[in-house]
């Protein structure tokens, strides 16, 4: 497993290199001058061009890239061009948001799409199936912006049970962190619910009709146990797989819930970061971000081989 | 099966990193708030009415404009409350030269008192500055300062610091306030309470540019203390702030003794910070928020609601800016047909009645405009077309107008395509991102035309200098005339907005005359809403949102 893990670290650092060059390369997309910004009020074309020059905006693309590559191998993502405050220190302010908030997504999914993938694996072609996989499409077709909405006007607004902005750290207040969290977790976790679903209910009906379940049931062994020992376990190798996944595509999904519920997360932060034309900021969340999705699919392929011998 | 998956879980890193890139940069061109945040070259003051308008226009039938007032100050206010306000952005930092953007400006307004007082109406008052005067033909403004006051750190305020604080203001690099205090050539300390600004001329309008942050006294001991900008512990005003999460909340705390008891209300002040409209709605119905600003689709639900809407005429409007270098834009009459042909009644109709028709610069209600230039008929098609024969361009011509990439914006472009059209102009649009239009019009001085939101800035020769002067940032083709150049740095040259009135008068004549290359269609309003306990908020008119007296009265509920 140790191998397996080196081998998987060792394969992320290219990835990361190329990942690097292609984030630099589209931050050059965003159109607009940060020096004109920068400027003040009534600049005059030799301010612009002197902020240019400080920013180092007139250097060549490569040289620029070459800077910034140095700058992360010594653990520097940069200043922020507006708040002068280095890049890190504002992506490690807002992470623990995001961290909680992708988090107890995932716990919400993991719980209520096992589970009802389990129900609907387990007694496949009934009515609790059909209803199940109703429900998992409608998870799936649902977009998570539109029910985060509904959410507020019925939970905050109409019947005001959780708050519709802002947030408290769980070292603060645990009960608060809870109920600023619910809404938007909840409604990020209606598709990745309905996906592992689906994918537990799949793996949960072939699992079953396996002979060593069919043999296991000869001996006498109680649902239960022929449930959570035997098939569930060998069920979660694709479930696990949807897992990662999902949770590359919730880093995503944050920069509009995070707005929507005024989450102070990297979300919000990349997203103001863009309207400032914050480059530095943008490059750091948008690498922190892929270094997240790095470690996940890491941490599945690790899992891969507790789960799966032949893969050690 | 495992394989593929897995495959594809590491191509998920990769494409995962790029999409996340894609969606905040296609979010990037949805958005109007960074319009607050970037347009930082259209002068001083915060952005007073991009959100009056900038959203859903269109939408059902306008909204009637009035301007009914916020609830007055009352008896009934409990000092001990805390205020909270909500906001779409949030500042850049907490030094007064180290803000980026108008809006940061906001966030300083509890913490510093400034020299001057710009009021709610967008007269200059006494703060650290109890009185004003100019001498030497209106080069040198002499200030006599408040006594027996302190900063919060315990430094005194006195001549010396105030010194101190505008000559760091014009030096220190990258200072945002730099500019504005140009024309200062020396700061003389006369004694401990009384200083003088020597300038090169036009000292006058320095009263109402000390108003903004170029004028918030910082203690000198603060100037160099490392993080000053995220904690600042030098400040000047009723409050001193005691929290602070970037992007998301700002906590100010009452400071004892203050000088002026009618100015700290309340015992709290709190800054929300969300860029999404319904979040910031939702909070004041909640009560999670106290009061936050309403775009003109927030009006109606925000009334339902039964909360306290209240609006006033801002300084804020939407222009048309031409370059005179380019298309057929040197011909006075051309750009007069321009004017006449644009109907600004419809206009109106698309930011549902939140823009007031005018064709110039500032609102007749402001002391620095003419209030005679829009008793004329403003849509007249037929004289727009003889205008363009006298010209010679009875069969018209064409040009290009670039336009913020927001739905708001485009139906105006859209509006003003079609009724240029009719007299036989073609105007093609080019939707472009908030950064760039700035950029191709004042910079690289590319664009022919843009329609732009102008924001409101604390004294009106910052957008007159801007807009009228050869070198304006805002008058690309250098346009302007020697009696408006001389107009302009007459107002300058006095303090008193009464005597400087008449002079505006007569530049905003001349302009008219001279059909200066920026088009105004309409003024944009400025509507709060609030809950009812909320009283002694003033929307002020060149749209600094400054709660300076704000209190809660829970008796109200």
């Amino acid at each position: 497993m140790l191998k397996i893990l080196i081998s998987r670290i060792a394969a992320a650092v290219p990835l990361l290199a190329i990942i690097s060059f292609l984030i630099f390369s589209l931050i050059v997309l965003i159109p607009g001058d940060p020096a004109v910004s920068l400027a003040g009020q009534n600049p005059t074309p030799a301010q612009i061009a002197a902020i240019r020059d400080t920013l180092g905006l007139n250097e060549p693309f490569l040289v620029r890239y070459w800077h910034w590559v140095s700058g992360l191998l010594q653990g520097d993502l940069g200043h922020s061009l507006f708040s002068s405050q280095p890049v890190w220190v504002d992506i490690t302010a807002r992470l623990p948001t995001t961290v909680s908030l992708v988090g107890l997504c995932m716990l919400i999914a993991v719980v209520l799409g096992v589970a009802l993938g389990a129900v609907a694996g387990l007694r496949a072609g009934s009515w609790m199936d059909r209803a199940a996989t109703v429900l998992a499409s409608i998870g799936v077709a649902v977009p998570y912006f539109w029910v985060g909405m509904l959410l507020i006007m019925t939970l905050s607004v109409t019947y005001p049970l959780f708050p519709s902005v802002g947030y408290v750290p769980l070292t603060q207040d645990p009960w608060q962190w809870f109920r600023h969290l619910a809404l938007p977790a909840f409604a990020l976790s209606l598709t990745p619910s309905a996906i592992i679903a689906r994918q537990t209910r799949a793996s949960l009906v072939t699992v079953m009709s396996e002979d060593y379940i069919r043999t296991a049931r000869a001996k006498g062994l109680s649902p239960v146990r022929i449930v959570v020992k035997h098939a569930l376990k060998n069920a979660a190798l694709p479930v696990i797989t949807v897992f990662g996944i999902e949770m590359s595509r919730l880093l995503g999904s944050t920069v509009v819930i995070e707005q929507l519920f005024s989450l102070p997360g990297i979300g919000k932060l990349a997203y103001d970061a863009v309207f400032n034309r914050d480059f530095p900021v943008v490059q750091g969340v948008v690498l922190v971000a892929a270094g997240m999705v790095i470690f996940i699919n890491i941490l599945v392929d690790v899992s891969y081989a507790y789960f799966n011998p032949r893969v050690r | 099966m495992t394989t593929i998956i897995r495959k594809s879980g590491w191509m998920c890193a990769s494409a995962a990193a790029v999409l996340l890139l894609a969606s905040i940069q296609g979010c990037g061109n949805g958005n109007d708030n960074g319009g607050d945040k970037v347009q930082v070259a259209n002068g001083g003051g915060s952005a007073a009415g991009s959100e009056a308008a900038a959203s859903s226009a269109g939408q059902g039938k306008p909204t009637e404009v009035n301007d009914p007032r916020c609830p007055e100050l009352t008896d009934g206010i409990d000092q001990s409350k805390t205020f909270t306000w909500m906001y779409s952005v949030g500042n850049t930092s907490f030094d007064p030269d180290k803000i980026n953007t108008n809006n940061s400006q906001m966030y300083l307004f509890p913490i510093y008192d400034s020299l001057v007082y710009v009021d709610d109406s967008g007269k200059p008052q006494p703060m650290l500055a109890t009185s004003w005067k100019l001498t030497d033909e209106g080069k040198t403004l002499e200030f006599k300062l408040r006594e027996n006051w302190t900063y919060h750190d315990g430094t005194p305020f006195d001549a010396a610091s105030v010194k101190a604080n505008i000559e760091r203001s014009k030096t220190l690099p990258g200072s945002f306030n730099a500019n504005s205090l140009e024309s200062v050539q020396s700061v003389e300390v006369v004694d401990a309470h009384t200083v003088r600004l020597h300038t090169d001329g036009g000292a006058g309008a320095l009263v109402g540019v000390l108003g903004g942050s170029a004028g918030m006294m910082m203690s000198p001991a603060a100037f160099d203390k490392s993080g000053e900008d995220i904690k600042p512990t030098g400040g000047s005003g009723p409050y001193r702030m005691t929290s602070y999460q970037p992007g998301n909340k700002v906590e100010y705390t009452a400071v004892d003794n203050y000088w002026d008891d009618d100015a700290q209300n309340v015992a709290k002040m709190v800054f929300l910070i969300s860029g999404d409209d319904n979040a910031r709605l939702n909070a004041v119905i909640t009560g999670a928020a106290d009061s936050t600003f309403l775009r003109a689709s927030m009006y109606e639900p925000a009334k339902q609601a039964g909360l306290v809407v209240c609006q006033r005429p801002s300084l804020s409007s939407y222009n048309v800016k031409l370059n005179t270098k380019r298309s057929e834009f040197d011909d006075k009459r051309v750009r007069q047909a321009i004017s006449y042909a644009i109907n600004r009644e419809s206009v109106k109709q698309v930011t549902d009645g939140f823009c007031e028709p005018s064709r110039q610069l500032f609102p007749p209600s402001y002391f620095a405009s003419n209030p005679e230039i829009d008793n004329e008929k403003l849509y007249d098609p037929d004289k727009a077309k003889q205008l363009l024969k006298d010209a010679g361009l009875a069969d018209g011509f064409s040009f290009d107008l670039e336009v913020i990439n927001l739905s708001l914006y485009q139906q105006i472009a859209e509006i003003i395509q079609y009724n240029l059209a009719q007299v036989g102009i073609k105007m093609s649009i080019t939707p472009k991102s908030i950064g760039l239009l700035s950029e191709n019009f004042s910079v690289k001085k590319s664009a022919d035309a843009v329609l732009e939101e102008q924001k409101a800035s604390s004294d009106p020769s910052i957008l007159t200098s801007e807009y009228y002067l050869a070198d304006g940032f805002s008058n690309p083709g250098g346009y302007t005339t020697d009696e408006i150049t001389r107009l302009n740095s007459e107002a300058m040259n006095s303090a008193d907005a009464n005597k400087r009135a008449p002079i505006y008068a007569k530049l905003f004549k001349a302009v008219a005359e001279e059909a200066y290359p920026n088009i105004t269609l309409c003024h944009l309003t400025t509507p709060f809403v609030m809950n009812k306990t909320v009283v002694g908020l003033n929307i002020h008119t060149d749209g600094a949102r400054e709660f300076r007296g704000v209190g809660i009265d829970p008796g109200r509920k």
